[in-house]
């Protein structure tokens, strides 16, 4: 308690460089959270594609029912079909109708005639799609083929970049935190000199005094996760209506409770080894 | 004990600071080390507690040969020795109780110890009623008192004072010199330096002169304690067994 003390009135005293130690890591640990948080929801969206292996091939206008039902056993002699379902006009407006209940305007242009009917296909093995793709592509009743391929490839490479910069933005910002952490127990640990000196004089061994260094660099790295968590969850619960009707029947969110323990969990892990390691090289560094 | 054998201590541009000073001191004595300023007493003193590198010769205190003990148990060793500084090294921003506390902290007291302590040193040093006084509030005498308090604070085996009467006047240079006594007839070994030869001249305590590094003069030279620095090494060698 006594050593937790002497930190804290180390914090006092010089309260706008503890201030700039908290406010840099809070902004790391902001950016480590949004970029965990969307690389995580990107993976779930992954996986909802995946899971969906789907092929939608849109009639022509002119295109029967026997079309339809030829395209059916075409692709059924093919490969091993999950499923096949047919949306006709009708029913392609009734499903842009309840997409778009809270834009009246939207509804109002549209009718049955103008929406496509289609076939949406699913197979049970994902190697299937292409197959599916190339018969429906050849139908000539067929005007134009959604193979979820490329959806799952585009997102699988935004994950990709997305993961790589957060990497990148993370590691600069956490190096950045754990220099600005350095450099402000540096200056205390100077301005600390003689004390540190009567002290190792006195009969201090050298944890007395480094001590409350490490628990102040800790200190700050810890606050500063939690704070920078706190906002990010802030900014997940305000943007939590907008993504839900952005991404419909994608359910990412609520993101469960243990997914973001377990962040908080890593984040305040990942503090502890910032504060601790800064402090041992501002005490090595400044300590000569 | 405290054996100084052949100590030289040089400095980069090659002059001396302490130059073959061999002596022996016994556990229990009240020495004087006597010299003008820059004489070497201070350091003296700054080598027995390895705070200044020594280039030849040996150190030895309570049986333990400085250059043995790793910077991992020097802390212990300046337990044993404490040292009244010349300019006192008290933390202005604490109080006088908390200077006290700091030095009972660092050994591990803690608790009802530490105030029972605390109160002790203060009733010795005639601190009483003045603990939650800052340094600054106090006269030369107090902050040296203080100091004193301090040092005393871990029980040492062996108090240093370094020129403890420096700033202060005559009458309040004998009241710290009268502590000093009291404290050593409780059995602290105890070794002043000083250049005030006049505040010391009445004094029949044993005295050692150190002129430009050298020791010209020991009172007390032909019945000093023998020196033994080979026992040093057999107390080491039984400690690493």
């Amino acid at each position: 308690m006594k050593k937790l003390a002497t930190t804290f009135r180390h914090m006092r005293r010089y309260p706008y460089q503890s201030l700039a130690a908290i406010f840099m890591t809070t902004v790391t640990f902001f950016i480590v959270s949004i970029f965990a948080l969307v690389v995580l929801g990107a993976h779930s969206m992954l996986g909802y594609f995946e899971s969906r292996p789907q092929v939608t091939a849109f009639f022509k206008d002119e295109a029967g029912a026997n079309d339809v039902e030829q395209l059916k056993t075409d692709i059924g002699s093919a490969i091993a079909l999950d499923s096949a379902r047919y949306i006709s006009k009708d029913d392609a407006l009734e499903i842009y109708k309840k997409q778009n209940t809270d834009n009246p305007l939207l509804l109002e242009m549209v009718t049955a005639d103008i929406l496509p009917a289609s076939l949406e296909v699913s197979a049970k093995n994902v190697k299937d799609l292409e197959t599916i793709a190339g018969i429906m592509q050849k139908n000539s009743s067929v005007e134009e083929v959604v193979f979820q391929k490329d959806v799952i490839d585009t997102l699988r490479k935004w994950v990709g970049g997305v993961r790589v910069a957060g990497i990148a933005l993370s590691s600069l910002l956490i190096f950045a935190s754990l220099t600005t952490i350095v450099v402000i127990l540096g200056l205390k640990f100077t301005a600390k000199k003689a004390e540190i000196n009567t002290l190792s004089l006195l009969g201090a061994t050298g944890w007395y005094i480094r001590g409350p260094f490490v628990t102040e660099g800790m200190i700050y790295s810890v606050t500063g996760s939690v704070f920078g968590f706190g906002l990010s969850y802030l900014t997940l619960l305000y943007l939590t209506p907008n993504i839900i009707s952005f991404l419909q029947d994608i359910t990412l969110l609520p993101v469960p409770l243990w997914v973001m323990m377990s962040l908080l969990g890593g984040e305040v892990f990942l503090a502890c080894m910032i504060g601790a390691l800064a402090s041992f090289i501002a005490t090595r560094r400044y300590g000569r | 004990m405290i054996v100084f054998d052949n100590v030289t201590i040089t400095f980069g541009n090659g002059g001396h600071a302490l130059k073959d000073v061999s002596f022996a001191i016994g556990g229990g004595e009240f020495v004087i080390v006597e010299g003008h300023s820059g004489a070497g007493k201070t350091s003296m003193m700054r080598a027995a507690i390895k705070d200044l590198p020594i280039s030849h010769g040996k150190i030895v205190i309570e049986g333990d040969d400085l250059s043995k003990i790793s910077s991992k148990n020097l802390p212990l060793l300046r337990r044993k020795i404490s040292v009244i500084f010349q300019d006192f090294k008290i933390l202005m921003d604490r109080t006088v109780a908390e200077n006290i506390d700091l030095a009972l902290d660092i050994i591990g007291l803690d608790g009802d110890i530490v105030s029972k302590r605390r109160t002790e040193l203060l009733e010795l040093t005639g601190l009483r009623g003045k603990e939650n006084y800052f340094p600054i509030q106090l006269s030369g005498g107090e902050i040296q008192r203080v100091a004193i308090a301090r040092a005393l604070a871990p029980q040492p085996k062996v108090l240093f004072a370094d020129e403890p009467t420096g700033n202060l006047d005559a009458l309040t240079g004998m009241s710290i010199i009268k502590l000093l006594q009291d404290i050593n007839e409780q059995g602290t070994t105890v070794i002043m330096a000083t250049h005030d030869l006049e505040l010391v001249k009445d004094l029949k305590l044993r005295r050692l002169r150190l002129d430009k590094g050298e020791l010209v003069h020991d009172s007390h030279a032909h019945h000093q304690p023998k020196v033994d620095t080979a026992g040093a090494d057999k107390h080491h060698k039984g400690e690493e067994a």
